[in-house]
């Protein structure tokens, strides 16, 4: 039975990155249910609900790629924020393939720059153009595109309102880290291997 | 296996064998971030069916070395770990932590961080399922543990439906389903009212009747754990190991260098030796209740004890409560409750889980509304003050103080308060810096509140609750989950701001906290006030039984006397008579 | 098993079943999202009101039959669901270019605004695109559990199952999260942050609360992984499954079948049956 257990060398994902990242995601989850039962009641009075609050849908995976600095960190939270909000929501399981749509999202702007930058130039740039050319999908769904002018504002109001909410986001981490959070977590602990004090023997 | 024979040559072991199921050579964690290491070159070994107890003062990094005995530090947790940690012989830097809980099985203080399923069933498979244990054997282990625990019957609930003792309980037999002949427990019982840690010993007793298994324990609360101890290790304040051997090695014949040490003893102990100081030599040193009882009672004749006099003259009342019934979905939480305490006086309210202690509390401070005309405190009935008034009249400190920071360093946190009444700038900084100064944190002003130690948040949340003036001060469990020196350095800070004039009211479990320091006890039940009065009063009383409490451990030794019929009322420290 | 242990059955644990006739519940969770994603995606890019229609009058169909529904659940799907229909249909019809179904009749006229049948047709189609979506998914949302559909994320579509526990130990945070929050709030209250009003005042509130909130669950959730890594959790690529939630032969053949009619219905139906309006 031990025979083919995980080395304890290999890197991975720690349950301490898991955890935390369920954290954010029953952040975003409940954030969710809020906006979803919004979204019902504002398709009423503006068909543009969704594309302009969609900065906020994904908030919680900004503020936990912000905060954690790590490959799939906004990803994860982005499908259990969906897992998590779905038995409570109108739209409930069926949003599962759009929580896998924001999952890869979140994620471009550092994947294509193989998560080496995290600078917060990348967030207001990578997500002002992705969230603005995701709400296409809304404004293709509630017809607003057979109105120029409609479209046009609509396309503005969802750019401004994504910059804010990485501007949000971006401070939020930033006071959580001030608070101490996600300190631990943030870097990757040292495969053994590389232990400082080498390892087998007593060194001291 | 070459490493295992390493404790051989640690001379700190009293009796080196060669089997130890767990040992340390020279470890030293040092925290990321940290300047000094806790624990620095502790050497230990377990050996098979024994009880290791683990003291040392606050900071002395008894947890961290806790984490280090799986190998959580320094696999999971971001620490370095200096020296060895040899699990069944085995370094724990060459195993996995999943790979050491074959041999370690881990229990935490919070019984709450513990679950991670829907059901008690579930809950203890889970540990086995990780280890790929056959369906069959999975659920044969889970019920001898559950068994074990007395949580068989309960399987199917969902652990969030247990009592705290239960969660506590349960955790254990998830440690114990691992399979693994060693149970290192950390502060087991910290987040626990009294009947919960009865239950948690009642189930460690049972574990460790029979010698297959080992358990190190982490623990300040002696007066529960000290019965089920072999052998006991002592840290200092720097994490060194400073003594270690035989309960009675350590305990009874070096109580003074434990003492110095800054650990809290049982307080069977801490009377016998306060007698000892007035020349009623105690022979052996009682460790528990018992021992303490049965030492009195083989004396021929004591001295009269120094017990409170008839009360005082009567002060005005700063918080009358009339006829307070608070109903919310349906339940009675709180039914017809008289109660009146005077200015300048400390009140306990005390009771069982669910006897509407916070409840009290809350509908005191206004924290909820009370119904109307129900409570009056200083003069203000806190269902028509606005905030701001209410809390310049009563300062409400939540039990985790976290909850109730707004601001970014431990100045501006105590700013708070004064700057929303618009006080001027150089009186804030007056006052803010008096404050800093009366609560010890001068030097951590700028420091974020979330930063500070458990002990240094518990003092900031104090300061921010009285810096608006307030003449009250309500505490819902101002000790919970701190050790013994952290809740005895909180209690003296309140005894100060109460001889000072301010009325102090706090809900607590730790009964001899309110036998030492309250002036006053309220005893609550099912919702009903059972009775309050004067603390001596109520102490030597049926009070606390009839609430479905236990008397202090002090106040039971006392009772059980047969001899010298006036010590049984005495129930405080204070009592005893002093040097001639 | 006794029947008074039987009696304290916990509902997160237990999988309901109410027969064969409520076949839902037999159901695998995932086979619940697999059949309706088809039309639900057709949904979204259909413009005629018949369409979602008839997906809407089949989705009723199978949830009434095949979920148990409490009274209350019943009469919200049947009078909420044709109330949010008609609330849809007006607004999204008030806003509608009048332009756009210029050669439409029309109805009636206020200063100048024009309000024509054209508009009624976009804002119903519109309105039914939206409801029929929501019906669709609450044909598996109503019948499924939140656990079992991570049961059958890890078990079917091989998501590592450590990834399927942090989704696990998510739902049970949930509660933990609601109590933290109500506490912070009364302790925000007690602090004197009641003051102001106004949406700009009530935001600044819910931002003191995010801090505190995230702290301390983050701070719990690593002290639960300490607790699971000292269970062995990861210590294998697999673990011991207990729970099964399997995909059986009805899966496919329900997943088949609603896609057939699916197909049926978005192909065979005769398009210029019903003339699209506005958008040419």
């Amino acid at each position: 039975m031990t025979s083919h257990a995980v080395p304890p060398t290999r890197r991975r994902a720690s349950t301490r990155f898991l955890m935390t990242c369920a954290v954010l995601g029953v952040a975003g989850g409940l954030l969710s249910i809020a906006l979803n039962w919004a979204s019902v009641g504002f398709a009423t009075v503006g068909v543009v609900f969704f594309g302009v609050t969609i900065g906020l849908w994904v908030l919680p995976s900004i503020i936990g790629l912000a905060l954690l600095q790590r490959p799939g960190a906004g990803a994860l939270i982005a499908v259990l924020a969906g897992l998590v909000n779905a038995p409570f929501t109108p739209f409930g399981y069926a949003q599962i393939p759009t929580a896998l749509m924001m999952a890869v999202l979140v994620e471009l702007p550092f994947l294509v720059t193989l998560y080496r930058v995290w600078k917060p130039w990348l967030f207001y740039v990578g997500y002002t153009v992705l969230l603005t050319a995701f709400s296409t999908l809304w404004f293709v769904a509630t017809d607003i595109m057979s109105s120029p002018a409609l479209l046009v504002a609509a396309y503005a109001a969802s750019a401004i309102a994504s910059l804010f909410f990485v501007w949000l986001a971006l401070l939020l981490a930033k006071r959580l880290r001030h608070a101490g959070v996600g300190r631990t977590v943030a870097r990757p602990v040292p495969p053994v291997a590389a232990s400082p004090y080498g390892s087998g023997g007593a060194t001291s | 296996m070459s490493a295992a024979s390493a404790p051989a040559s640690d001379p700190h072991l009293d009796r080196p064998r060669p089997s130890a199921l767990l040992s340390t050579v020279g470890v030293s964690i040092l925290h990321e971030g940290g300047t000094r290491p806790t624990p620095l070159a502790v050497d230990l070994a377990v050996h098979p069916g024994e009880v290791l107890l683990v003291l040392g003062p606050s900071g002395s990094g008894k947890s961290t070395l806790a984490l280090a005995l799986n190998g959580l530090v320094p696999h999971a947790v971001p620490a370095s770990l200096e020296g060895e940690v040899l699990i069944g012989g085995r370094s724990s830097r060459e195993i996995s932590v999943a790979e050491a809980s074959r041999t370690v099985g881990m229990v935490f203080q919070d019984p709450d961080a513990q679950i991670v399923t829907g059901t008690v069933l579930d809950e203890v498979s889970f540990g086995p399922e990780n280890l790929l244990v056959p369906t069959d054997e999975v659920l044969a282990r889970a019920e001898r543990a559950l068994r074990e625990v007395g949580l068989w019957e309960r399987r199917s609930e969902n652990p969030d439906r247990l009592s705290g003792g239960g969660r506590q309980r349960l955790a254990i037999a998830c440690a114990l389903a691992m399979g693994s002949p060693l149970l290192v427990l950390d502060e087991p019982t910290a987040n626990l009212d009294p009947v919960g840690i009865d239950e948690v010993y009642a189930v460690l007793r049972r574990i460790v009747r029979d010698d297959r298994r080992s358990v190190l324990l982490i623990e300040h609360n002696l007066d529960a754990a000290i019965d089920l101890v072999d052998r006991v290790l002592v840290l200092d304040r720097l994490g060194r190991v400073a003594l270690t051997g035989t309960v009675d090695e350590v305990l009874r014949h070096r109580v003074d260098e434990v003492r110095a040490l800054g650990v809290w003893l049982p307080i069977a102990t801490l009377a016998a030796l306060d007698l000892r100081a007035a020349g009623m030599d105690l022979d052996p040193l009682p460790l528990t209740a018992r021992e303490l009882t049965a030492g009195l009672d083989a004396l021929p004749e004591l001295p009269a004890p120094r017990l409170p006099g008839p009360e005082g003259e009567h002060r005005a009342p700063a918080v009358e409560v009339r006829s307070l019934s608070v109903v919310k979905r349906g339940t009675t939480l709180l039914d017809d409750v008289e109660l009146s305490v005077p200015a300048g006086e400390m009140l306990a309210i005390i009771g069982t889980n669910g006897a509407g202690k916070t409840t009290l509390l809350q509908a005191i401070a206004g924290v909820v509304p009370p119904p109307r005309g129900t409570v009056t405190v200083g003069g203000l009935d806190p269902a028509k003050a606005d905030v701001r008034t209410l809390a310049a009249t009563i300062g409400f400190v939540f039990q985790n103080p976290e909850h109730q920071f707004l601001e970014p360093s431990v100045a501006d946190e105590l700013a708070h308060g004064l700057r929303i009444r618009g006080i001027p700038a150089d009186e804030v900084e007056h006052r803010v810096d008096r404050m800093l100064a009366r609560f010890g944190l001068t030097e951590l002003r700028a420091q974020h509140p979330f930063l500070l130690s458990g002990g240094q948040k518990r003092r900031l949340s104090v300061g921010t609750a009285l810096i608006a003036g307030a003449p009250v001060l309500a505490l819902d469990e101002p000790t919970f989950g701190q050790d013994r020196e952290h809740a005895a350095e909180l209690l003296d800070v309140l005894a100060r701001l109460r001889d000072e004039g301010t009325t102090v009211l706090m809900v607590t479990h730790d009964l001899q906290l309110v036998a030492d320091y309250a002036d006053r006890v309220a005893v609550l039940s099912g919702g009903r006030l059972l009775g309050a009065g004067p603390t001596s009063t109520v102490l030597a009383g049926d009070l606390i039984e009839r609430a479905g409490l236990r008397p202090p451990p002090l106040t039971r030794a006392m009772r059980a006397l047969a001899n010298h019929p006036e010590w049984r009322s005495v129930s405080r420290l204070a009592d005893l008579p002093v040097a001639p | 098993m006794t029947a008074a242990t039987t009696a304290m059955i916990d509902p997160f644990a237990v999988r309901p079943d109410y027969g064969p006739v409520r076949f839902l519940y037999r159901l695998n969770p995932l086979s619940k999202i697999a059949a309706p994603l088809p039309a639900m995606i057709a949904l979204i890019f259909v413009r005629d009101p018949l369409t979602p229609a008839i997906f809407l009058g089949l989705t009723f169909a199978l949830i009434l039959i095949g979920a148990k529904l409490s009274r209350r659940a019943a009469l919200g799907i049947l009078l909420g669901i044709p109330a949010a229909l008609i609330v849809l249909t007006l607004s999204f019809a008030l806003w509608t270019d009048p332009a756009r179904t210029a050669d439409t009749t029309n109805l009636f006229t206020i200063a100048d605004y024009r309000f024509n049948t054209g508009a009624l047709y976009i804002g119903a189609s519109t309105a039914l695109r939206l409801t029929t979506l929501a019906a669709l998914a609450l044909l598996g949302g109503l019948t499924t559990d939140g656990p079992d559909l991570v049961r059958s994320l890890v078990q079917q579509l091989r998501v590592p199952y450590r990834i399927g526990y942090t989704a696990l130990a998510a739902y049970r945070f949930v509660p933990r999260f609601a109590h933290e929050l109500e506490i912070i709030r009364a302790a925000h209250r007690v602090r004197g942050m009641a003051g102001g009003r106004g949406p700009i005042a009530g935001l600044r509130r819910y931002l003191g609360y995010v801090v505190p909130l995230l702290a301390s669950a983050i701070r719990h959730a690593e002290r639960v992984a300490l607790s699971m890594d000292s269970r062995a959790f990861g210590a294998h690529p697999t673990r011991t499954e207990r729970h099964l939630v399997p995909f059986r032969t009805r899966d496919w053949l329900f997943i088949a079948a609603f896609w057939i009619v699916s197909a049926l219905v978005l192909l065979a139906l005769p398009r210029d049956f019903l003339p699209l309006i506005g958008d040419r």
